[in-house]
């Protein structure tokens, strides 16, 4: 071992070790020399008779480093070579475990591409990727990542002019824009930018040029567009001349001047987006409304010589001058890397990151569920070659030689396995992509195999062999020699309690899987038929959207009055109740987040709330009941009060009436509680998150209709009472069960993923114990024969048979449904309100499991009561 | 003996090994040359090593962790390595000794039989 490291030294050292040799020959080279001249000879006679003397120094200097190298080498090659005729004797053994293996790592490896690709790289598509930064604020009420979502565009100017640590910075806004004319419009998702914003990211636009900074001059904005090129391709069939045409965008012509490259289409800020323009382009379709203040992403390119840390810094300063919105101030900055994991909030318990780490337990589990497979299979094959191995002992093989020779059988077998698991990883987060389609809008990928992804498949081909080869390898050498030779079948099964243990292992681990799945399954399964807690069935939610450039505040409050009048207007019976919203509920966090606190607590304290602004209807159309105080009336729409739910009851005023008390919204706005409602899972599908409703004011934001009315959809009386009120207005009708369905749809990714890890799990540990039971029946075939010849009954010998392992089996069973219990007590928060010891799962399992056992031990069984004693005992 | 002849004797496999072991059983650092000309001197000029077959021995010595060398000035100021014997070497260098006096009375009594 300690030979081993100073050779892994000398290949890491490898240069020094040459230098010093070399030096050292030529030490003793000229030693010699001085040598010669004392005794007489001239200096250069002296330096040849040296030179003859010592013989031929590049040889010294071969044979020097042949003894580190060579011979290592070479026994490397004779094992790996043995090791892979054996292997290609077997072909049928060497397949199911190289696919296995395959699968596994495959399987891992396409997660690490994927958390690679996805999480921990910087914006592709981008100049010199690692010296941009993104920045974000850290919100009056602790760590906040999109507080009132980003910047104010005067903090981005602030930045733009004064910070030195940036040579350049962009802010940018994700902007839904109608593109087209009349009924071709199509909404898009456009992203407004700085007109440095191509520029200073260095992002390469081809055909035609990016955005320039003349085009966002505020008073002289250009109407011109940059197109995303996937946009580009499906729109205008990646047709070059496209460069001066007109695109009309929320009504008023653009001018697209360029195409934006495609590797950039998968950084964050580009996913999804068709078109990029000018941030100040919504002054030409809103000409009403003052210019956009807030709230922009702000990233930016280090300074030549600057360090992350002096942008914090220097940023962090500057930021105490910042005013957001609602007249707050930050408490400084957060500076981070483009790379999607390092955007504050990601790392979360619920992020993706969390997501992705279960996954890779799972399939770690998965993983070691092969290992304890493949180790068992070697163990087998070992203890077939008990003979072989004692034959090679005795011949004067040193243990460790053959240690090493069948461990190196494991590693040929791990890499050819993870040869084929690479070209899985390659190829399978491409077929998950284009399978999950929309999907994934939220998830900006970009994979690639690349040398980290190669290096962790090894790292893990590399592990899998000390894991399944090592225990096999020492337990087949442990052998004595007179006794292996004496064997003609191997060891009784007794002598190897390893395989047992693996048989356990994987037992215990398919059941951890297992009942996670079924856990996760039960839980979906209530997710979909759960107490929303209002009414969800009936009610329909309608939004809308007014015509580019033509509604002021004015005229926007007067749709919606005359609209509330049609409404009203209906026949009786047509709809139960409708109200407005800012948000109809979606189950997800939507809205306004808020900090809140009480005046007798301190700014600092101040805790982040959603709210909505509702109309006086809105409770009554969703069926929320009011549990203290009232609800709105007409006459509070001017008013500050709210009505709370009662985890924000809770959670502010605990143990106390909050009916008349008051809180405050940001650094000074008040507001007095008039009601508490039930909680109702309007915003989650989980835990009630705390909440509060205000009125809806008239004008400003274009609210939702939500409609309550159960004889079907209205849609098409509303839609005529839009048409009537302006033609232009175009509607679109979503039914909350809609949205509840998309939530179920979700939440079932999770629990089906783990049950097909678990699956994968199960039919593992079934070929393990199928293995593992046939060869302890073909061990034992003379036994068995002179059992039948003595007259023992057929289910005597199942039971002689199946007694030996079923032992471990149910250790396995035990040790896993104590790991389920732990693993699902931590999975809790993902269980909708479901027990982690709900019965029907664990059922499940246990049923699953004995089907499995019985399977595996049916056809060994058949087999050991088939043994014809006569040929059992003419076995020998 | 005439000057240049480097005479390298057959020598049993390990012998060198032994020797060189032996050489720097004294304790004191030496470097190559320096044990080269221990062992020509102290074997009356009939042990002749040359370095293709003294640098790949001390390289296989440091392999197995049984000298190991430091780099210092030598007598004329230039750098060399010097070896020293290890602990583990010292406890070879005595098996080995055992298993050469075995061989040499072992062929001994092969040459003058009884």
């Amino acid at each position: 071992m300690r030979d081993l490291l100073r050779r892994v030294w000398y290949v890491v050292r490898q240069r020094q070790f040459e230098r010093e040799l070399a030096e050292e020959i030529e030490f003793h080279r000229a030693m010699a020399q001085r040598d010669l001249e004392q005794r007489g000879i001239g200096t250069v006679t002296a330096n040849h008779a040296a030179r003859r003397l010592l013989g031929n120094t590049t040889l010294a200097r071969e044979d020097s480093r042949g003894v580190w190298i060579w011979p290592w080498l070479e026994s490397i090659w004779q094992d790996a070579a043995y090791a892979m005729r054996n292997l290609r004797r077997q072909p049928g053994f060497t397949a199911v475990v190289v696919l296995v293996l395959a699968t596994v790592i495959g399987l891992h490896t396409t997660l690490v591409t994927v958390i690679a690709g996805v999480v921990l790289r910087p914006w592709p598509g981008v100049h010199d990727a690692h010296r941009v930064v993104a920045v974000y604020l850290l919100g009056p009420a602790g760590r906040s990542a999109g507080f009132a979502g980003g910047l104010p565009l005067s903090a981005y100017r602030m930045i733009a002019e004064r910070a030195r640590s940036l040579s350049g910075v962009v802010a940018t806004r994700a902007e839904e824009v109608l593109v087209g004319t009349g009924d071709s419009a199509r909404s898009t998702e456009s992203l407004l930018v700085t007109g440095n914003f191509f520029d200073v990211l260095g992002i390469g636009v081809a055909p035609g040029r990016g955005l320039r900074p003349d085009d966002d001059r505020p008073g002289r904005a250009q109407p011109v567009a940059v197109l995303a090129y996937d946009y580009w391709q499906s729109h205008f069939g990646g047709d070059p001349g496209v460069i001066g045409a007109d695109i009309r965008v929320n009504d008023v012509p653009f001018t697209i001047v360029g195409v934006a490259s495609r590797d950039f289409s998968s950084a964050e800020p580009a996913y999804g987006k068709q078109l990029f323009l000018p941030i100040t382009a919504a002054s030409q379709w809103k000409p009403h409304e003052p210019p956009i203040t807030c709230c922009v992403d702000v990233a930016g390119r280090m300074a030549a010589g600057a360090t992350r840390e002096q942008a914090r810094a220097e940023l962090d300063l500057l930021s105490r001058e910042f005013v957001l919105p609602d007249g707050m101030r930050p408490r400084g900055v957060i500076v981070t890397g483009t790379e999607f994991a390092s955007r504050p909030g990601r790392t979360d318990a619920v992020g993706p990151l969390a997501a992705a780490s279960a996954i890779s337990a799972g399939l770690l589990l998965v993983w070691l569920v092969a290992c304890a497979n493949i180790g068992n299979l070697l163990l087998a094959r070992a203890a077939a070659r008990v003979q072989e191995i004692g034959i090679r002992l005795s011949l004067g093989a040193s243990r460790r030689r053959l240690i090493r020779q069948l461990l190196t059988e494991g590693l040929v077998l791990a890499l050819s396995g993870s040869t084929v698991g690479i070209g899985i990883a390659y190829q399978l987060p491409f077929v998950l992509l284009h399978f999950l389609g929309g999907a994934t809008a939220a998830f900006p990928f970009r994979v690639e195999v690349d040398a980290v992804v190669l290096g962790y498949a090894l790292l893990l081909a590399g592990v899998s062999a000390a894991v399944f080869g090592l225990a096999p390898a020492l337990f087949a050498t442990r052998t004595d020699v007179a006794a292996a030779l004496n064997e003609r079948e191997g060891l009784p099964a007794s002598k190897f309690p390893l395989r047992g243990l693996l048989l356990a292992v994987q037992v215990a681990l398919s059941v951890v899987l297992l009942v996670s799945a079924g856990l996760l399954m039960r839980g979906a399964q209530r997710a979909g038929a759960f107490d929303p807690g209002f009414a969800v069935n009936d009610v329909t939610a309608v939004s809308f959207e007014l015509p580019p450039g033509t509604y002021d505040d004015a005229r926007k409050g007067a749709f919606f009055t005359d609209l509330t009048d049609a409404l009203r207007g209906l026949p009786a019976n047509a709809i139960d109740a409708f109200g407005f919203a800012t948000w109809e509920p979606t189950f997800i966090r939507r809205g306004y987040q808020t900090p809140i606190h009480l005046p007798d607590q301190a700014l600092a304290e101040a805790k982040m709330v959603t709210n909505v602004d509702v109309s006086a209807d809105y409770l009554n159309t969703l069926r929320i009941p009011i549990v203290a105080g009232r609800n709105f009336e007409a006459s509070d729409d001017a008013r500050l009060v709210a009505v709370i739910n009662q985890a924000m009851a809770r959670q502010f005023w605990p143990n106390e009436n909050p009916v008349g008390t008051t809180f405050l919204v940001g650094r000074a706005e008040s507001r007095e509680v008039i009601g508490v409602m039930r909680d109702a899972h309007t915003h989650s599908m989980e835990r009630v998150p705390p909440l509060f409703y205000q009125p809806l004011r008239q004008g400003r934001v274009v609210p939702r209709l939500v409609i309550r009315s159960s004889r079907g959809v209205p849609s098409g009386q509303v839609r005529r009472i839009v048409e009537r009120l302006d033609p232009r207005v175009r509607i679109q009708v979503t039914p909350l069960s809609a949205h509840l369905e998309a939530r179920v749809a979700e939440s079932k990714w999770g629990p089906m993923l783990a049950a097909v890890l678990g699956g994968f799990a199960l039919v593992l540990a079934t070929v393990g114990m199928f293995g593992v039971f046939a060869y302890a029946v073909r061990q034992r075939t003379r036994e068995i024969g002179i059992r039948m010849a003595l007259g023992a009954q057929p289910s005597a010998v199942v039971r002689l048979i199946l007694a030996g392992h079923s032992r471990a089996v149910a250790a396995g069973l035990v040790v896993g449904l104590l790991g389920a219990v732990a693993s699902s007590v931590v999975m809790r928060s993902r269980l909708h309100g479901l027990s982690p010891f709900d019965p029907v799962a664990y059922l499940g399992v246990a049923a699953l499991l004995a089907a499995a056992g019985l399977a595996a031990s049916y056809l060994p069984a058949r087999r050991a009561v088939r043994v014809d004693p006569v040929v059992a005992l003419r076995y020998e | 003996m005439g000057v240049g002849v480097a005479y390298v004797p057959d020598l049993l496999p390990g012998t060198l090994e032994l020797l060189i072991l032996r050489t720097l059983a004294g304790g004191d650092p030496m470097h190559g040359y320096g044990i080269a000309q221990h062992l020509k001197s102290v074997s009356d000029e009939v042990l002749q090593v040359g370095e293709s077959s003294l640098y790949p021995a001390l390289q296989r010595l440091l392999l197995k962790g049984w000298v190991k060398g430091a780099w210092g000035a030598s007598e004329n100021n230039r750098r060399a390595r010097f070896y020293t014997l290890t602990a583990a070497g010292r406890k070879q260098l005595a098996v080995e000794r055992r298993e050469f006096d075995r061989l040499i009375v072992a062929i001994h009594k092969v040459l003058n039989p009884a």
